[in-house]
């Protein structure tokens, strides 16, 4: 179910009316719960079973994990739990690239290897909600939390509707907690909750769909070169479609967390005002970074075991984020190449720390700016069908396709150019403060004004209810 | 991701980091009044911008969105048919241009309107020979440059959207069906707000790739799909001018490219099977070549010579035919942009080529249309 659907209005009506009800605290939940299941179930009703197998298996293992002394039998389990879930999304979400890329090594091999005909549908975020499980399983396994005594508590974190297919990705310790005692929204938290909703809405509808979306399809869908200045903006367009089209999930589904009674954690920080690519990572997609810091980065060593092994580390971090993302070798790259950023940035840092020159505002903007354009240039992979096309891209970004053609019309120019100013302008001047500060200073009748018209805007450019790019992760 | 983290600092991260609110902080504002204004502010926006859509723009309600919601709605209906369910399928042409109230006052039965706009009709001939349910009359309407081509077109896939389509893809068509017969800005393929600013004419260096010369509103549809001409195309100068200039923009995109490859002798070998297995289940195919004129119907006479594309369909299939070209009744109607009639000259058409149609069938011992029973 989409958010940006005339069925999620009546959905969201329906449990809003629900969950205000005079009912106990777990009949509340248990709407809830089956709130969140038919949320699921309206995609693809049978994919419902993965989610009660992840949900099953992670409670009963953690809890064993939790009462098991001997560090043997709880690594085993812990084996277990990830073996079902990376399993489950191995098979779904990797089986046909494994089996493709298998096909190509037996072919360099000389062995004519035939893949068999394997019509795999994606059960729809099963990437976010793997992760949150697996998290569970993970803090009880390191003794970072204890398992909940809740069964209703634990399946509701696995299937909390608002964040169950595009995150935020939420630890356990962040979201089970709120599901113990009664959460009851105030009346400016719900208010506030639906400030969010629309403005989560605004950043999908109206810049993401709207807006940007037609200017990168334009040039993304080329089938000859395309000149440096379509290339360029095609690509920024995508920065911006990317960013509005994933936070704006992540705000949606804050928002309606809070018009619950629930707060969600913030996944995104502004990120194009990023000053390096730490700095990015800090801003972008937080849930995920801050699981892979903390799931994979650190049990891998982190930067404890010398120089190297913390580069390799850092790689193999980025290169399997990068996977995360999709089956495709072009992820990978695009992965990788934040992994090589990453390291380079390491490595500067030795050299230049404490330097006064990288204090100044000018040098800082500069880096900033540098920042976004190599950001840019990650995003290509990211949204290329093919290495092929990825690097026609690139090659034309860097000025080496002087034949190529100018795909955009002078509309679309103006579009992407105004969007892609206004969108890094507000990063900038948000850079080192937050939402709820900004709102906290302006006045009333600015912000009725603004929220009205962002309505507006998302009624009269609704448009055909396309997916949110990060459901098909 | 941050590479500072060391692992002793887990702890801290998790307290410090942005990422984890414990309470999201509400700012401390009059937010009764500011939703009351807002929302008040929308009401006053979206009247006004219905009241620019029906009185200055004079967009026309009490219509259906033509997506691919409402026309698995149609399909739907394919599996409680029987052997007198009459079905139409085919791109544009057909769907404009067959008129379902007149084919019904003239014979009898509604057809269950299924051809596409931009679509080939050969992945939905595939989809009802595959379909044990259909055993009634299909009427394949003809439009030389999309029928005989591999490509499926711009909708070729809606027969597995039909059997793929989720339950909140049902239950969100329900709704807005509810919705947009009283909404006249509502259609959010034509009228949505950064379609309406793309068609800003600006100056351009890319023609090929001018939002401008995209195809704009030609029709509208009422809720079992029985399609008309849009009106603007009919009576303004300007918007008729436009939807010829996109046809025009579209042809020679398609010069550009050259013919895609086409492997006429399998294709027809596909049709053939196809047809012979709605036969097989009491079912009849028949073809009906609707008019054009302007700039098409040159090209389709050089692009897709009668002889060799329609005579041979007609005969390799052993169909009945019509082909408008034949008939003085089927011709002199109004194509205000070279490809579709206008909606008064639809059921015009529509009259004229059911007793043709009829006697054609009955001149080859099949059941005819003009039958009650059918």
């Amino acid at each position: 179910m989409l958010f940006n659907s005339l069925t999620f209005i009546v959905f969201f009506a329906i449990v809003l009316f629900l969950h205000y009800l005079p009912f106990s605290w777990r009949t509340k939940k248990l709407n809830l719960l089956i709130a969140s299941y038919l949320f699921y179930a309206a995609w693809n009703p049978p994919f419902v079973i993965l989610v009660w197998i992840s949900t099953i298996v992670d409670w009963n293992l953690a809890k064993r994990i939790f009462l098991e002394s001997n560090q043997k039998k709880r690594r085993l389990l812990l084996f277990l739990s990830i073996l079902v879930n990376l399993g489950i999304l191995g098979f779904f979400k990797y089986g046909d690239f494994l089996l493709h890329n298998w096909q190509a090594l037996m072919t360099s091999f000389g062995i004519d290897y035939q893949v068999p005909e394997w019509s795999i549908i994606l059960p729809v975020g099963i990437s976010f909600y793997t992760f949150q499980t697996m998290a569970y399983t993970l803090d009880v396994y390191l003794k970072r939390a204890e398992p909940t005594k809740n069964f209703l508590d634990f399946g509701l974190f696995v299937t909390f509707f608002p964040q169950l297919v595009a995150g935020p990705i939420v630890r356990p310790t962040h979201l089970i907690p709120q599901f113990e005692s009664e959460k009851k929204a105030t009346k400016n938290m719900i208010i506030w909750g639906f400030g969010l909703i629309t403005l989560g809405l605004f950043q999908k509808v109206v810049v993401a769909d709207g807006i940007l979306a037609p200017i990168v399809d334009e040039v993304y869908k080329a089938k000859d070169a395309v000149s440096f200045v379509s290339a360029w903006l095609g690509t920024m367009a995508f920065a911006g479609q990317i960013f509005s089209d994933f936070a704006g999930y992540s705000t949606t589904a804050i928002g309606v967390s809070l018009t619950l009674g629930f707060s969600l954690p913030s996944n995104f920080n502004y990120p194009y005002a990023a000053i390096g690519f730490s700095d990015f990572w800090r801003r972008w997609h937080i849930s995920l970074s801050t699981w892979l810091r903390d799931y994979l980065y650190i049990p891998l060593g982190g930067n404890k075991n010398g120089k190297t092994r913390t580069y390799i580390n850092l790689m193999l971090t980025m290169l399997l984020g990068g996977l995360w993302h999709g089956a495709s070798w072009t992820f990978v790259v695009w992965g990788g190449l934040h992994g090589i950023y990453l390291s380079i940035e390491r490595m500067l840092k030795r050299s230049f720390n404490g330097s006064k020159l990288l204090k100044k505002n000018f040098v800082r903007f500069l880096m900033a700016i540098g920042t976004y354009l190599l950001i840019n240039i990650t995003w290509v992979f990211f949204r290329a069908q093919s290495f092929p096309q990825a690097f026609g891209m690139i090659k034309s970004m860097i000025g080496l396709n002087p034949d190529g053609n100018d795909k955009l019309a002078t509309v679309y120019i103006i579009e992407a150019v105004v969007v892609t100013l206004i969108m890094l302008f507000v990063h900038w001047r948000m850079r080192n403060t937050s939402l709820e500060a900004v709102v906290q200073k302006t006045s009333w009748q600015l912000l009725s004004f603004i929220w009205g018209i962002m309505l507006i805007l998302i009624i009269i450019s609704q448009g055909s209810g396309d997916a949110f790019i990060y459901f098909q992760f | 991701m941050p590479s500072s983290t060391s692992n002793s600092d887990i702890k801290s991260n998790l307290k410090k980091d942005y990422y984890f609110h414990e309470n999201r902080p509400i700012p401390d504002l009059p937010w009764k009044k500011i939703s009351l204004i807002a929302t008040l502010i929308m009401i006053i926006g979206v009247f006004a911008w219905e009241y620019n859509a029906r009185v200055i723009w004079k967009y026309p309600t009490g219509h259906y969105i033509d997506n691919k919601g409402l026309w698995a709605i149609q399909r739907n209906r394919i599996d409680s048919s029987d052997e007198n369910t009459v079905a139409v399928i085919g791109s544009s042409r057909i769907l404009f241009d067959l008129d379902l109230d007149a084919y019904e006052r003239d014979t009898g039965t509604r057809p269950i309107q299924l051809a596409l706009v931009g679509t080939n009709p050969r992945p939905l001939l595939k989809d009802l020979a595959t379909d044990e349910d259909f055993k009634g009359l299909l009427i394949v309407g003809i439009t030389p440059g999309s029928f005989f081509r591999h490509s499926g077109g711009l909708f070729g896939k809606n027969p597995e959207y039909y059997k793929k389509e989720s339950p909140t893809q049902w239950l969100s068509q329900q709704i807005s069906m509810l919705i947009e017969p009283h909404l006249a800005f509502y259609d959010n393929s034509n009228w949505a707000l950064f379609t309406l600013i793309e068609r800003m004419d600006f100056e351009n260096s890319v023609a090929n790739h001018n939002p401008v010369s995209k195809i704009w509103e030609l029709s509208f549809s009422k809720k079992d799909r029985n399609t008309k001409m849009f009106w603007k195309v009919e009576d303004d100068p300007a918007y008729q001018h436009n939807a010829r200039m996109a046809w025009r923009n579209l042809m020679l995109l398609g010069d550009k490219r050259g013919p895609p490859p086409f492997d006429h002798d399998t294709y027809m070998q596909g049709v053939v099977a196809d047809v012979n297995a709605i036969r097989s289940r009491g079912g009849d195919v028949v073809f009906i070549r609707t008019p054009s004129s302007g700039d098409y119907r040159p090209r389709e006479h050089k692009n897709q010579p009668r002889e060799k594309f329609w005579d041979r369909l007609l005969a390799q299939t052993n169909s009945v035919g019509v082909h408008f070209e034949d008939h003085p009744e089927l011709q002199g109607f109004r194509i205000p942009e070279w490809s579709h009639l206008h909606s008064e000259d639809a059921p015009k058409f529509t009259k004229a080529l059911v007793p043709i149609l009829d006697a054609k069938l009955k001149a080859v011992n099949k059941k005819g249309i003009i039958n009650k029973s059918r």
